[in-house]
């Protein structure tokens, strides 16, 4: 935890005890951990999880007020651990000022979470769904890209079941973009293999790939619901994106060079359809992520997922999912081979089963099992020397115990 | 064993009668079951006339598993789940707990704009006892009567 951080925890509590001092409302404070461990065979997810890890856990603090009844203010901070991920360091999560000027519009500014799917603005709090992992909607190795945007925005409940989410700023993220998966580490697999057909050099020519700056421009994001008139229905829309420029440098054959990366659109799109019915929630997502740079072919993920959770008591309830997640929708079989990776990274088929158990109101264990086939965005199988060193029917087992309050 | 487990991971629900009472100061003595729904879930946060809301809750009783079911369309689990989705994300403040009625009746009866529910009807010089209507329902009902007048 930075100074900075320090500091605004010790202004929320300083508050907190003067509003109180002088009758107004207290800041109210909530909290969530949570411990997991995770098993895999054939592959790892996080490093060494064929031999099961605990690198997996979350911990998260927030503080909030209202100023007056129609002003509320407020912050989050989160540490996670996730293998080579996040390694417990504290970082704001949210922290925003947001104004209530009518039912159908309140304004903020600060940092925000992005809308994204169904369940992303509550991703890291395992006490707000049955499963552990997500689906591959999720896309849990981008997670640094889902986290937050830094800016303004309005929100607000429309007629007919209508609400609204708008944010414009920059995609941020607190920790750093550099390390993320997605630009350290699956970009430059792209850009060598680009570099390589640009050239008629072989992709092991290019060495040391690695990005020295990423920057986000024009980001936004939009999510709409809609309750429907038959009860229990819920439809959403969502779109987050912007520009990004990226400065990568790498040797070629031994020689330095430096080279800039621009994505004029770095967008995800998700449609969602949620049924409850009495104990039971039905849900289907689609989503598709375009992804272009500039001077090169337009691309897109995809992917889907259905749902189905069923609670049978306040203590248990049991769900299921079926996810599909491609890098490139055009390429689902992976033949053209467009990353330098064998076709068995090209997909990722995902069936989950998970057991939850409320142990009480605030503790919560879930068992989960996962039946994979493929391997796209693992990040783990993107470090090997050997790609033919993988199995592309494997399985993950977890379990997680979390307290929230 | 397995029938001590059945009992245990599924249970049945009693049906309870619940009455919504409010702290004096509000201005109201009705609300729609709509009206009732969006303060619940969080979509409606002021009474009018710039008055916060303080919705007050009781997660520990049975009668608050048949609240969240009539009035929020939602089991229990749902509605704590809701909750901690807008908590955690900085959207909403959750609702004041009670443990008891006595202590749900105290917590609306100390808080300006608060609003609760109990088990049988409670009028006193702090807290009163409001009416829930359907509004689909009365439009029906009027329709209906009006239509009956016709003939």
């Amino acid at each position: 935890m930075n100074r900075l951080q320090i500091a605004i925890s010790s202004f929320f509590i300083l508050f907190s005890a003067c509003m109180a001092s002088y009758g107004m409302e207290p800041v109210s404070i909530h909290g969530f951990v949570s411990q997991g461990y995770i098993h895999s065979t054939g592959n790892d997810v996080i490093p060494d999880s064929t031999n099961g890890s605990f690198e997996m856990n979350e911990l998260g603090i927030n503080f909030s007020t209202l100023v007056s009844p129609r002003l509320r203010m407020g912050a989050q901070f989160f540490a996670r651990d996730y293998g080579d991920y996040g390694n417990d360091q504290v970082n704001i999560d949210w922290a925003f000022a947001d104004y209530n000027y009518k039912p159908w519009l309140g304004i903020r500014a600060g940092r925000m979470k992005i809308a994204s799917g169904l369940y992303n603005i509550s991703r890291d709090l395992g006490s707000a769904r049955t499963f552990i992992m997500l689906p591959g909607i999720y896309m849990e190795s981008f997670r640094e890209l889902f986290v937050g945007i830094k800016g303004i925005g309005a929100h607000g409940y429309l007629p007919y079941g209508f609400s609204y989410v708008l944010s414009f700023g920059v995609i941020d993220n607190p920790s750093n973009f550099k390390d993320s998966f997605l630009f350290a580490t699956l970009l430059p697999f792209t850009v060598k293999g680009t570099a390589a057909r640009m050239t008629g050099l072989s992709p092991d020519d290019f060495t040391n790939v690695r990005p020295t700056s990423v920057t986000w421009r024009n980001s936004k994001n939009i999510g709409l619901v809609w309750d429907t008139p038959l009860p229990g229905l819920r439809l959403s829309g969502t779109y987050w994106g912007g520009r990004v420029e990226e400065e990568m440098v790498f040797e070629m054959s031994g020689i330095p060079v430096s080279q800039e990366v621009i994505f004029e659109e770095l967008a995800v799109r998700v449609v969602s359809a949620e049924y409850t019915f009495s104990d039971t929630i039905l849900s289907a997502e689609y989503m598709t992520a375009p992804f272009y740079a500039k001077d090169q072919p337009r691309r897109k993920l995809e992917a889907y997922s259905a749902s189905l959770t069923h609670r049978f008591s306040p203590l248990f309830e049991l769900g299921i999912y079926y996810s599909e997640l491609y890098p490139h929708y055009d390429d689902k079989d992976g033949s053209e081979e467009r990353e330098g990776v064998p076709p068995n990274y090209y997909w990722y088929k995902d069936f989950c089963y998970t057991f939850r158990f409320d142990i009480s109101y605030n503790w919560i264990f879930k068992l989960e099992g996962h039946v994979v086939d493929g391997l796209a965005l693992n990040p783990q199988t993107y470090y090997l020397d050997d790609f033919g060193d993988v199995k592309t029917h494997w399985e993950i087992y977890l379990a997680k115990l979390s307290y929230n309050f | 064993m397995i029938y001590f487990l059945g009992c245990f991971l599924f249970v049945p629900v009693a049906a309870a009668e619940v009455y919504i009472i409010v702290n004096t100061t509000i201005p109201v003595s009705a609300l729609s079951k709509n009206e009732l729904r969006d303060i619940y879930i969080g979509k409606r946060t002021i009474w009018n006339g710039n008055l916060k809301i303080v919705p007050v809750i009781a997660p520990s009783l049975s009668l608050h598993d048949e609240f969240v079911l009539k009035y929020t369309r939602k089991s229990s689990s749902q509605f704590k789940i809701w909750w901690l989705k807008l908590v955690f994300s900085g959207e909403g403040a959750f609702p004041k707990t009670a443990s008891s009625e006595k202590e749900m009746i105290e917590k609306v009866s100390e808080n300006e704009g608060a609003i609760g529910y109990v088990s049988s009807e409670i009028n006193t010089d702090r807290v009163k006892t409001i009416v829930i209507y359907d509004k689909d329902e009365m439009i029906k009902t009027f329709e209906k009567s009006k239509g009956t007048d016709n003939e």
